[in-house]
C-alpha cells in the first residue's frame, strides 16, 4: 500500500508534529510504502541545526534522521512553502523534492492511502 | 449505494468543534448503514476515551456521547496507547503497571498501537481525519 | 476526485491557501465548523472564482449567523457529507 502523508505542523507547537512523524515510521516499520509531504509550516521540520539540549524535547531533526533506516525515501516539500518561508532544499537537513502544485496533485491521485496530519 | 467500511481518526480534545462533527458523520453513515471499521482515537482525541468528563445539564459530554455510540453499535474503537498514557487515559492493567491509584479508559475503547489504525487503513473503503 | 474538508477559518492560518491550490477543478470543497467562515468577505470571492465545487455543512452556519446564500457553496447536511466522503478517492482534512 503507497501511504502519503501530509505534514504541515512546525516542529515544536505542541506533539502534532511528533505523533504525525511517529505514524510514518510505524507504517515504514510495518513494510508499507510511505511517502511523505511536507506543507505549510511543515517545511520548517526540516531546518536543520535543531538543538533541543538540555530541555527534554525530542529533536525533530534527529528523529527525521531515521527516514533513512526506515526506507523512508519518498520525501517531498512544497515548493511555494519553501519559497515562501526563504528556504531552498539547499538548505534541508534531509534531501527533499521540491513539488509544485500539479506534481502535488499527482501524487495524491496516486497514493492508495493519503493521510494528512 | 453499496455498504462502504469507514474508518474514522479523530485528533481533536472533547471541547474541540471536530470531535462533534466526527460524531454526526459515523451517526448518518450507521444510518446509511455502512460500516465502521475503526474509530481511532489519536493526538488528544484520546481524551474521549475518558470516563471522567463531568459537564453541565445543559452542555453535551461528548466523551459520553462517544461511548455511549461505541457502546451501542459495538463499533470497534481504539485509543493510542502512547498518546493516552502521556495524557492520564489509562486503563486498569496500565494503572497497576505505574502505581496509578486510579483507572478511567471506557470499557468498550481498547488502548492499542498504530498498527491498529493501518490494519484498519489497509481494509477500509474510506478513511477520515477530524481535527 | 479529492474531497477537501476545510474546517478551521481562513483568517486564523494560510491553511485555506494551501487547499485551494491543491483542489482541481475535478475535485471538491466542504466546509465545515469554522471553516464556513471562508463563504465571507475575499475568501469568498476567491471560491466563487476558482473552479472546484464548494458544499458547506448548512447548521455550522446557522450557528454562527452566516447568511445561507447558495451562490458560493451548496449547503448540505451530514447525509450529503457522508455521501460526498465516499465518492472521493482521498478525503485530506485542512486545518
Amino acid at each position: 500500500m503507497n501511504c502519503l502523508f501530509i505534514l504541515r505542523q512546525s516542529p515544536y507547537q505542541g506533539s502534532l508534529a511528533r505523533e504525525a512523524l511517529d505514524m510514518a515510521l510505524a507504517f515504514a516499520a510495518f513494510d508499507e510504502h510511505v511517502q511523505l509531504l511536507f506543507l505549510e509550516d511543515g517545511v520548517f521540520q526540516l531546518l536543520k541545526n535543531q538543538d533541543s539540549d538540555g530541555l527534554r524535547i525530542k529533536n525533530m531533526e534527529k528523529s527525521l534522521a531515521a527516514t533513512g533506516i526506515y526506507d523512508i525515501n519518498d520525501i517531498y516539500v512544497g515548493a511555494d512553502c519553501l519559497t515562501m518561508r526563504g528556504l531552498s532544499t539547499d538548505t534541508l537537513t534531509i534531501a527533499a523534492q521540491a513539488v509544485e502544485q500539479e506534481e502535488i496533485q499527482q501524487l495524491i491521485a496516486r497514493a492508495d492511502k493519503v493521510v494528512s496530519l | 449505494m453499496n455498504k462502504q467500511s469507514i474508518a474514522i481518526m479523530l485528533l481533536g480534545n472533547a471541547q474541540a468543534n471536530s470531535s462533534r462533527t466526527a460524531l454526526q458523520y459515523v451517526r448518518a453513515a450507521l444510518q446509511q448503514k455502512h460500516t465502521i471499521n475503526c474509530i481511532f482515537f489519536y493526538h488528544d482525541a484520546v481524551h474521549l476515551a475518558s470516563t471522567y468528563p463531568i459537564c453541565p445539564q445543559d452542555e453535551l459530554n461528548l466523551a459520553d456521547e462517544w461511548q455511549t455510540l461505541i457502546s451501542q453499535h459495538q463499533l470497534p474503537a481504539v485509543a493510542c496507547i502512547a498518546s493516552a498514557l502521556k495524557r492520564g487515559v489509562i486503563s486498569s492493567t496500565e494503572a497497576k503497571r505505574h502505581s496509578k491509584e486510579a483507572n478511567n479508559l471506557h470499557p468498550s475503547i481498547e488502548l492499542a498501537g498504530l498498527g491498529t489504525w493501518l490494519e484498519a487503513l489497509t481494509h477500509c473503503h474510506q478513511h477520515i481525519v477530524f481535527a | 476526485m479529492q474531497l477537501h474538508i476545510i474546517s478551521h477559518s481562513p483568517y486564523k492560518n494560510t491553511t485555506f491557501t494551501q487547499a485551494l491550490a491543491t483542489a482541481t477543478a475535478n475535485d471538491k470543497l466542504l466546509l465545515v465548523d469554522e471553516g464556513v467562515y471562508a463563504l465571507t468577505g475575499v475568501y469568498k470571492q476567491q471560491i466563487q472564482a476558482h473552479p472546484t465545487a464548494c458544499f458547506a455543512i448548512k447548521e455550522h452556519l446557522v450557528l454562527r449567523g452566516l447568511p445561507l446564500d447558495e451562490n458560493a457553496a451548496e449547503l448540505i447536511n451530514f447525509d450529503t457529507f457522508v455521501r460526498l466522503s465516499l465518492d472521493a478517492q482521498h478525503c485530506l482534512s485542512w486545518y
